[in-house]
């Protein structure tokens, strides 16, 4: 059962934005990120979103799992669009005690709602066309420019990508053990929460004992391999910019320059 | 020319794993090994645990160096700091657990990994993993994930991504311990053919008898020593000292040795069940 959790969310295929550049992919989010909050009016939202559907059908990926990556973060929303609703300081169209329902609340906090929608959909686009090792390397390559302030890019890359192939490895590892002190009766199922949380230590601590064992004897085999840190290093697989990248990236250079224009000829609306 | 040739020489190898110089002592492992192993040999290194074999097989590439005595690899002396790369890249080792010696997430990747720390060209790394992965006939899982293989599978991957340095040695510490029947049958067979069909020189460290068969000269070691030092077949008619180091001996051999112990005519020196059942079949035929 422990073992249907997924890595990342990624979805292997091979349309066009399956096949970008995993750098590109990084910048051009982050670029959609920045045009996310420089929206000052309904109109930039409508672009936004148009702009994300857009990029959605292109990668092939089912819109209703926008649904599903934001559900995680639903509480989250409606405290924050609450919160906004009844705290802005405006024109009160009605109010209660301590509350106040003002326009510039309501819109504050539709737009609020709206911007962190938009986000998690943009962002989740990127794990859903990006297997983690594409993106570990991107995040490397991106940041080895730092290496000239001492900047461990090489080595906070070799870290995620070690973290990612023994995920598997340790969640087999967890089903073991559990399995195994269930057979010597251990409850890990019922009781209270705390009595649930002491119930975890006989697991935690095998599986730590197992992780310092393997990382020992992985560190070894690494050593046997002539690793010695990022300096000297060459890779197999070379990155390249090819045509989709820089359509991607004018597309989305025109969205942000829309946006601009948006903002310059209609203003804010409060 | 002494130093042009290939070869592992350890000569008088004395290691001690140091005490912290208060109360606990230092424990003496290898007492004065004497050994060479030529280019192209297989060669099986036998042992009961904490007989110092695996410790023997870290000298061989420098993961230990020795207390006193030296081990040198192709003329290079493993203390040689400044050629630790060179003595690696001659000498590759592959481990017990296949998933503690798998570094990257996809296999190819992994093949990849000593070449990549190596700086070797893209184009050529490409080259020499496809090559590495045909070896040990992984070439179809290459773009697996290492959890996706079974056993022997991820221990052939790690076998390939050895081979892909090119080493004139190949030293594995116990490959097969960890694997189940079929994954074990794959290895050996994997072991075998590096052996005899692209002459890699191979020093398998192991306490199965039946894998140490299978090889040219088998060493045994005991305390710290090497007890014995000869070809499969003069190795194993030695039971009874075999025995006494908590060695077992393979089935055929036990079979034979105590069919002789009867009194029964058999040749000494019967290894393997074909052997075995030719020489009982004649006796019975007679």
């Amino acid at each position: 059962m422990i073992k249907d959790i997924t890595l990342g969310q990624y979805f292997p295929g091979r349309s066009a934005l399956h096949r970008m550049d995993p750098r590109m992919k990084l910048l051009l989010t982050i670029g959609y990120i920045v045009m996310l909050f420089l929206v000052r009016n309904p109109a930039g939202f409508a672009l936004c979103a148009v702009f994300l559907a857009a990029a959605y059908l292109v990668a092939r990926i089912p819109m209703k799992m926008i649904a599903k990556s934001i559900r995680p973060i639903l509480p989250i929303i409606l405290f924050t669009g609450l919160l906004n609703l009844f705290f802005i300081e405006g024109d009160p169209i009605f109010s209660w005690w301590i509350f106040k329902l003002t326009k510039q609340g309501i819109y504050t906090s539709v737009t609020m709602a709206v911007r962190i929608v938009l986000l998690i959909a943009g962002s989740s686009l990127l794990t859903y066309t990006t297997s983690p090792i594409a993106l570990t390397d991107a995040i490397e390559r991106l940041l080895s420019p730092l290496r000239a302030v001492h900047f461990p890019a090489h080595e906070l890359a070799m870290m995620m990508s070690i973290a990612l192939r023994f995920i598997p490895t340790l969640i087999e590892e967890t089903d073991k053990i559990m399995s195994a002190q269930k057979a010597r009766g251990a409850d890990l199922e019922s009781g209270s929460l705390l009595q649930r949380a002491k119930a975890l230590i006989p697991i935690m601590i095998p599986l730590f004992i197992s992780a310092f064992r393997r990382a020992e004897e992985l560190a070894l085999a690494m050593e046997c391999r002539c690793y010695h840190g990022g300096e000297g290093r060459t890779r197999m697989k070379q990155l390249q910019f090819s045509a989709v990248d820089f359509w991607a990236a004018g597309a989305t250079a025109l969205a942000i320059a829309g946006i601009i224009l948006l903002n310059q000829f209609l203003g804010q609306p409060f | 020319m002494e130093a042009e040739k290939k070869e592992i020489r350890v000569n008088d190898l004395v290691f001690e794993y140091p005490g912290d110089g208060e109360g606990i002592p230092g424990v003496l492992v290898l007492k004065g090994m004497d050994l060479t192993i030529p280019k192209g040999e297989f060669v099986a290194i036998l042992g009961h645990n904490g007989s110092g074999k695996s410790t023997l097989a870290k000298h061989f590439n420098a993961i230990l160096t020795p207390t006193s005595g030296e081990v040198t690899v192709c003329g290079i002396n493993t203390k040689d700091e400044g050629r630790l790369f060179d003595i690696r890249q001659q000498v590759g080792m592959v481990f017990q657990n296949p998933d503690n010696q798998i570094v990257a997430t996809i296999v190819e990747e992994d093949v990849a990994f000593a070449l990549e720390n190596l700086g070797v060209e893209p184009a050529e790394i490409r080259r020499r993993v496809d090559e590495a992965l045909k070896e040990v006939d992984m070439y179809d899982y290459r773009e697996h994930a290492p959890h996706q293989l079974s056993g022997g599978q991820k221990q052939r991957v790690a076998i390939a991504g050895i081979l892909a340095m090119r080493p004139d040695f190949i030293v594995l510490d116990e490959p097969t311990a960890m694997l189940d029947p079929k994954g074990r049958q794959e290895v050996l067979k994997t072991i075998r053919r590096l052996n005899k069909d692209f002459g890699a020189t191979v020093v398998l460290i192991t306490h199965y008898m039946d894998e140490a068969v299978q090889a040219d000269r088998v060493l045994v070691v005991d305390k710290g020593e090497v007890l014995l030092d000869n070809i499969p077949k003069a190795v194993f008619s030695q039971v009874e000292l075999l025995k006494s180091v908590g060695l077992d001996v393979p089935q055929v051999t036990e079979l034979v040795y105590e069919l002789r112990a009867e009194g029964v005519p058999l040749p000494e020196d019967i290894l393997t069940e074909d052997e075995c059942f030719q020489a009982l079949r004649d006796l019975l035929t007679q």
